[in-house]
């Protein structure tokens, strides 16, 4: 069904963030919706998850255009779209790539989309750019018409479907490296949400014993409950020296990665996920590598395949780990501020943002 | 003792310093003595009186699996140079040499094709085959691991190194014929230097218009360079130092460059980078020059002193892979044979060797090959055809 609905008479809300050194950090308005271009699709967001990169934005760690709306995991819901050959229809829940790319650059077609050159990232674009509706703290998103997007089944509910597009997805890319080993030993440093669906991932793929590491004042109570046997990060596990096959690191911190090539045995994969940012010195030598011929693989967002392996797993997996219980309380979108302030805390996996009744 | 010290004290004897003994060896009951005798070059560690020193041993018997063979040319791999110039240290006495093109003088492997006189080459891994790493195809890091040239005298049957007359392969290693178009100084260097960029190519993907970056021009950058031309790779850059880069580069198919120039119209551009000069600085570089999904191989840092400074954002931002590569796999023997007979004529393999040696004249050879003038300096052990 093509909308033909006149979306000028449209209204959306948006919170626009302005930079940690401006008088008011974030500001609301409430702006007439833009009419669709060919391609896009006017989804209103259901329900956004915060995403830790958004923390380190309004903290002052990392540096984005402003001013921007931020926010890029969400389960969204068609209003109306300019896409006649697909199968979208008003009211469909998706989950859509964070990353808008072009399909025929170098990298979208070796698979790479992350790095297409004409990337557009949602969440971390100038409010200049295209619609301005490019975040999901926010009424509606525009989706632009480079972007995947992905039905969510009736099963998956908003809460679970959230996190898929940037957390779920970036750890359905990371496992397309990782071997199906029999008998697989993995070692996951870090429980935050990406651990967390890593240690999932891992057994689901047959992997015997996987550990996750946690920090001593707050580790999360649902590592096991992800299939992984709970450690501090200041453990030292001897036994499993020169042993583990795959070692992921969604910590973000570097000082891991020593004890990481220890445990990893000859042939091993040392997937690194979390350490983006300019404070990830590694203190390793090139020996290191080069005696047990390990693979270190850096991974860094996904591409569009990764997000319908994201819904086939959440769907085939949904029952089986505690998806909805790692989810924080859901804030109205004028409560941001207070949303963001409990995700720095991080009590919860993910805090959430209703900026709609749905 | 540094190594310029240790240099002075093997060479300061002139050009024979081996010292010659003809040690009578108790032989264990169950090893009896075969008619043959072999003379083997011991290596006795840096710090010992008498650095090398010749033997001349009756040659054991062969056991189940084993060959005897006689080692036609060896040629003189940079680790070695190490070993004895006091950076790298190996189990001591020992015979040291692991790269060389053999003859069968007799076998005990009956279900094979081998035959006297056969020319082969021989994987520096002797393997179990049936532990975990053996099975996955990593026999390089077998749990019941030998290396020739690696072992001491007391292992086995102790001719376990190719400075040597005679060289007894254990029946865990592979061999491989070598067809009469290689020449015995072609073929030296596959086991080690040939076959491991073998190991190496396998992580390198066949992409159309691929550009690589090859740090290092010894011989495992010159090889490196061919091998990815003959993949298809359009554009190969292989860099060498200021002081003494090899004036081959381009003959092996690559752009020869200094290792102080810095590419900057190659930033974000290169498919593949080898790591194969050991020296962990150029790492930096590499990874500038790496495009979003590129593929960095080490292969030359097999060192404490390679330090890397890098970060883990530079890994994941570019969506890189990093793979260490440290020897090889029975599998990456016979690719490098293959690889050699079909492109023999293509590139100067023989032009780069050095001269060749006596087996009582190792010191001056293993002083050669420390000047890096040539690719490999040759020891040759026997009277040959």
């Amino acid at each position: 069904m093509i909308g033909n609905q006149d979306t000028e008479s449209m209204l959306g809300t948006r919170t626009i963030f302005n930079g940690i050194h401006s008088s008011e950090i974030f500001t609301s308005e409430t702006v007439s919706l833009p009419e669709l271009g060919p391609g896009e699709i006017l989804v209103k967001v259901r329900l956004a998850s915060i995403c830790m990169s958004d923390v380190h934005t309004i903290t002052g760690h990392r540096i984005e255009p402003t001013p921007s709306v931020l926010g890029h995991e969400a389960v969204v819901e068609v209003v109306t779209h300019r896409r006649p050959e697909s199968d979208l229809s008003e009211g469909d829940r998706l989950t859509f790539s964070v990353a808008d790319c072009c399909n025929k650059c170098e990298f979208c077609l070796k698979g790479l989309n992350q790095k297409c050159t004409k990337l557009f990232k949602y969440g971390h674009a100038k409010l200049s750019d295209g619609s301005g509706f490019n975040g999901c703290y926010a009424s509606h998103i525009i989706l632009r018409r480079g972007t995947h997007v992905v039905k969510i089944p009736d099963i998956i509910p908003d809460r679970c479907a959230a996190p898929i597009n940037c957390s779920l997805a970036t750890t359905m890319c990371a496992m397309e490296f990782v071997p199906k080993i029999k008998n697989g030993r993995a070692f996951i440093q870090g429980d935050g949400i990406l651990g967390l669906y890593t240690c999932a991932a891992l057994r689901e793929l047959g992997y015997d014993t996987v550990y996750c590491s946690g920090m001593r004042i707050r580790r999360s109570e649902f590592i096991d409950r992800f299939g992984a046997i709970p450690l501090y990060n200041d453990e030292v596990l001897h036994e499993e020296i020169n042993k583990i096959d795959v070692v992921v690191e969604v910590c973000g911190v570097s000082a891991v990665v020593n004890d990481g090539i220890r445990l990893l045995k000859p042939g091993g994969l040392y997937l690194f996920l979390g350490m983006v940012h300019p404070h990830s010195e590694l203190n390793i030598t090139g020996e290191q590598i080069i005696r047990k011929c390990l693979t270190i693989k850096g991974i860094h967002n996904y591409a569009p395949r990764h997000l319908d392996q994201a819904v086939d797993f959440l769907e085939k997996t949904i029952q089986k780990y505690p998806y909805d219980e790692v989810m924080g309380p859901a804030y109205a979108l004028s409560d941001l501020s207070a949303a963001m302030k409990l995700s720095i805390e991080k009590v919860y996996s993910r805090v959430l943002v209703k900026p709609n009744m749905t | 003792m540094s190594g310029g010290r240790i240099l002075l004290r093997i060479f300061s004897h002139g050009k024979s310093h081996i010292s010659r003994s003809f040690s009578s060896v108790q032989t264990k009951s169950k090893l009896k003595t075969n008619p043959i005798s072999g003379a083997r070059t011991v290596f006795n560690g840096v710090d010992s009186k008498t650095m090398f020193a010749a033997q001349n041993i009756p040659l054991p018997e062969l056991a189940p699996g084993e060959i005897l063979a006689k080692v036609r040319l060896a040629s003189i791999c940079m680790s070695d140079v190490h070993t004895i110039t006091g950076h790298r240290i190996e189990p001591t006495p020992s015979v040291l040499g692991h790269e060389a093109v053999v003859e069968v003088i007799d076998h005990r492997r009956p279900e094979s094709n081998l035959a006297i006189g056969d020319r082969l080459t021989f994987s520096v891994a002797d393997c179990c085959g049936n532990c975990e790493f053996c099975l996955k195809g990593l026999n390089q890091k077998c749990v019941k691991l030998f290396k020739y040239g690696h072992a001491k005298l007391s292992d086995g049957s102790g001719y376990n190194g190719c400075y040597a007359t005679h060289i007894i392969l254990r029946r865990g290693t592979h061999v491989v014929k070598i067809p009469d178009v290689i020449s015995d100084r072609c073929a030296a260097p596959i086991n080690c230097s040939l076959a491991t960029t073998m190991a190496a190519m396998e992580h390198v993907p066949k992409i159309k218009n691929g550009r690589a970056f090859v740090q290092g021009d010894g011989i495992l950058g010159l090889y490196t360079s061919a091998a990815l031309r003959e993949h298809g790779f359009e554009k190969v850059y292989c860099s060498g130092t200021r002081l003494q880069r090899s004036k081959f580069i381009d003959r092996f198919g690559a752009i020869p460059l200094y290792n102080d120039e810095v590419l900057h119209e190659e930033t974000n551009k290169i498919d593949v980078v080898v790591e194969v000069c050991g020296v962990a600085s150029v790492v930096n570089d590499g990874f500038r020059m790496l495009k979003p999904g590129g593929i960095y191989l080490f292969l030359g840092m097999v060192h404490p002193h390679s330090q890397l400074n890098i970060t883990g954002e530079q890994i994941i931002r570019k969506c890189l892979t990093i793979q260490g590569i440290h020897n090889y796999a029975p599998r990456h023997l016979d690719q490098a044979v293959q690889f050699l007979a079909k492109t023999i004529r293509r590139y100067p393999y023989e032009e780069v060797m050095g001269p060749t040696y006596d087996l009582p004249d190792l010191p001056a050879a293993m002083k050669l090959a420390t000047g890096k003038q040539y690719s490999r300096v040759l020891v040759k052990p026997n009277m040959v055809n």
